[in-house]
């Protein structure tokens, strides 16, 4: 990561009271539906979505799951998630802390979904996370993010290069396929974001 | 390049959000094989791709594939009719009326050198399914890929007409054009018959528009110069 783990926190508790409304560009949103589309829980199955945020993929997929898990690193965000959960009476979502290569759950994930949250992550680091996502041995992992389908590109609008390190496809598709998934879809969403659907064998 | 969808009803996604996501992808056009679905077709000319106005026919036998591929003709651009038991492959390929015979060996159908040949002197495209190979895994995929490679040599010996499909039944099973090639190539396909199963689509229905406009009376007769409107 390009800073430190609490200096993202904290960044990110800041921005959290208006995320929700800052964050609406066609392509996050296009990404998002699509996480959310391709994750298709069923009624008794956990979902666990890791760079919750302000708990928008998690509540979305709170109504069709038996239950859903988010998680984050920053209080400010978690904080927000959960004011959502009470203002629209989902009970079946539970926030907290936990981190990519530390996600603190101790249940069985049948799911875990991530979107736009992984490409804070150094590629090495993104390596790591995917193992222990696959240790978690989900029987799909949905990865949406900012991701680089023809080569590295700065000029992308969608992020910030003192902050985020996104991959390319092609390193995100490694590393995934070497921690023993198979890439069953991926969606081009835009030439800098994109949607990875990674199932177990 | 097209791809056949099962649009809303019979699929998840509307025509309106394949044609949309099908554009992003590259492809010049949808198939919309409807059974229960009814696009607005007016409505969708304004797609970001050609949106064909077909129907996928399935029936139980011959007698009542017969009376609908019969009665739905005049009215849609291309016609389908759904295989799968020998009766049934062995009807669409004998009737040029079907353009494309789909799945014919999904039921437990056989394919064979008669009705390879059948296909060729008829004009009835054989479908190659490739939903099963995108979507399904161990034995039924295995089982899947021996029976494209079986109807493969029978299409090659025989020169029969064919298209390529994944069958999406959501946009969510949409794979663009170079995804269909890399696979078709990895179950044994050269690229290029994969472009042209999958530009055969369009090839279909323009001769069909081409048929049934106003300016087609007859194979080799065209409404011309030396007639006027009254």
């Amino acid at each position: 990561m390009k800073k430190t783990l609490e200096e993202h926190a904290e960044r990110f508790s800041n921005l959290a009271a208006e995320y929700d409304d800052e964050q609406s560009s066609p392509e996050y949103r296009a990404c998002a539906d699509l996480v959310v589309a391709h994750a298709d829980p069923g009624p008794d199955e956990t979902v666990l979505d890791l760079g919750t945020g302000t708990g928008a993929i998690a509540l979305a997929l709170a109504a069709d799951a038996g239950r859903v898990l988010g998680r984050d690193i920053s209080d400010g965000m978690l904080d927000e998630a959960r004011r959502k959960a009470d203002d629209r009476n989902r009970s079946n979502v539970a926030f907290g802390e936990g981190r990519f290569r530390d996600p603190n759950v101790d249940e069985p994930v049948d799911l875990v979904v991530s979107n736009f949250a992984m490409h804070h992550l150094s590629d090495a680091e993104k390596r790591e996370a995917i193992e222990a996502i696959a240790d978690l041995n989900p029987r799909r992992f949905v990865l949406g993010d900012v991701t680089f389908f023809d080569g590295k590109d700065v000029e992308s609008g969608v992020y910030d290069p003192e902050v985020d390190d996104p991959a390319t496809v092609g390193v995100l598709a490694d590393a995934l396929t070497d921690a023993g998934f198979v890439l069953t879809a991926v969606e081009r969403v835009s030439d800098g974001v994109g949607v990875l659907v990674a199932d177990r064998p | 390049m097209y791809e056949a969808v099962h649009a809303h009803p019979d699929g998840e996604s509307t025509a309106a959000r394949f044609a949309r996501d099908a554009a992003r992808m590259g492809f010049e056009g949808v198939v919309v094989r409807a059974r229960g679905a009814d696009p607005d077709y007016e409505a969708l000319a304004a797609a970001p791709v050609d949106v064909v106005d077909a129907v996928e026919v399935v029936a139980s036998g011959p007698e009542q594939a017969s009376g609908t591929v019969g009665s739905v003709r005049p009215d849609h651009t291309l016609v389908c009719l759904r295989g799968g038991t020998d009766a049934l492959n062995r009807f669409a390929v004998e009737h040029e009326r079907v353009d494309v015979l789909t799945r014919p060996m999904a039921g437990g159908g056989g394919f064979n050198h008669v009705l390879a040949r059948s296909a060729a002197d008829n004009g009835v495209r054989v479908e190659f399914d490739f939903g099963p190979v995108l979507r399904s895994t161990g034995g039924p995929r295995v089982k899947a890929l021996g029976r494209l490679r079986t109807l493969r040599e029978l299409v090659a010996h025989y020169d029969a007409p064919y298209v390529v499909s994944a069958n999406p039944t959501s946009h969510l099973h949409l794979r663009g054009p170079r995804e269909l090639v890399a696979v078709g190539e990895e179950a044994g396909f050269a690229a290029e018959w994969v472009r042209a199963g999958l530009r055969e689509w369009g090839v279909v229905a323009e001769r069909n528009r081409e048929r049934q406009s106003e300016s087609f009376i007859g194979p080799g007769v065209e409404r011309g110069r030396y007639e006027k409107d009254p």
